[in-house]
């Protein structure tokens, strides 16, 4: 197979795009795809202090390198979740990544805010991962306002995107629909969010990551077995198998067509928590709720 | 041929790398196929006792 650029050898086959990329044209066509995202959806431009937030994954390292090589300020925010035998590894592999990129990195740790994971865990009935996720938004927002940074990037990708559309129509997830977007808007008390890799499939990245070397989190958290959205990616991956392309129409198709007259019925939380300022539908955010506080 | 959780897999050759991710029931785009630092597209055709590597790529949360 040759790439359809230059005629080399190819090294990477994508069939939504027809198209097949040797390494240089690959590369080149990713840092296009996530730059695409960035202008047409007006996401930050370069005078933009972006905030980062890192995981240690593949996903969120590959965010932060194609940003820091298309010449944006971005910086590295890490949450460490205080699980045993997987947040330490991960921040060391952000730590290392920030070292080698001279790049700076924020870490918020869960054990000194009284509310590692593990303990978590053992107070609710909820899904810890519904929870971790409420978490780690809740630090990205309060320390991307209190650090003066314009916008929150996530590495967030077509796939993640597309898994949860699908999730979200299946069971009809009116509030959730309104909220998926790859850019929601600051607001007082809320930074604004982008998800740059929302053209990017999980292949396409890891393929970026497998070029460029990146050295990520390659194991899986211990608390996110079974998750669902992995089942849709599994079904998606073969409906796309069978439609190349169906997956970035699908996208597409919900973002031009559905979500402006969802928009029109949004609900705006008018309330903020009493104890931290936190936007919120009750008086006390669930973070401080989880504190302690009431 | 190593695939994720360290399996080892054997298949006669000449055989393309298509054929195997058939064979292993893999989508194209869920798995990297690498050979040294290169990654192989589905038309490559291992020969001999030429060696693969199969990594998957869906997230691991």
């Amino acid at each position: 197979m040759k790439c359809v650029r230059c005629k080399k050898q190819a090294e990477v086959e994508l069939k939504s795009h027809n198209a097949a990329f040797c390494r240089d044209c690959f590369l080149y066509f990713f840092e296009n795809q996530v730059l695409k995202a960035i202008k047409s959806f007006r996401m930050f431009t370069k005078k933009d202090k972006i905030l980062v937030a890192v995981s240690g994954g593949k996903d969120s390292l590959t965010l932060w390198n194609v940003l820091l090589d298309l010449g944006y300020n971005a910086d590295g925010l890490f949450v460490h979740l205080g699980i045993e035998g997987f947040s330490d590894i991960a921040k060391g592999k952000v730590e290392r990544f920030a070292k080698e990129r001279n790049a700076k990195l924020i870490v918020v740790n869960l054990k000194d805010e009284g509310i590692p994971i593990p303990e978590v865990k053992k107070k609710t009935r909820r899904v810890v991962c519904s929870l971790c996720g409420q978490i780690k938004r809740y630090y990205f927002n309060m320390v991307g306002l209190k650090e003066g940074y314009d916008v929150l990037a996530t590495g967030h990708n077509l796939d993640d995107e597309v898994s949860r559309l699908f999730s979200n129509v299946l069971h009809w997830k009116m509030e959730y629909l309104v909220d998926q977007s790859p850019v929601l808007p600051s607001e007082e008390g809320l930074l604004k969010k982008v998800k740059p890799l929302c053209r990017v499939t999980e292949y396409e990245t890891s393929v970026y990551a497998f070029f460029k070397g990146l050295d990520f989190v390659d194991i899986e958290c211990p608390y996110s077995k079974g998750a669902t959205f992995t089942m849709y990616k599994k079904h998606l991956n073969q409906i796309e198998f069978s439609s190349p392309g169906t997956k970035i129409d699908f996208y597409q198709g919900f973002l031009k067509n559905l979500k402006p007259i969802l928009e029109k019925r949004e609900e705006k939380i008018k309330n903020r928590c009493k104890i931290c300022g936190y936007p919120t539908f009750s008086d006390v955010c669930s973070v401080c709720r989880l504190k302690g506080y009431t | 041929m190593t695939v994720d959780k360290r399996e080892i897999y054997s298949f006669d050759t000449p055989i393309s790398v298509g054929k195997i991710l058939k064979r292993l029931n893999f989508l194209p785009f869920e798995v990297l196929v690498i050979k040294g630092n290169r990654l192989l597209t589905r038309d490559v055709v291992l020969r001999d006792n030429e060696e693969i590597e199969i990594k998957t790529v869906y997230s691991k949360g």
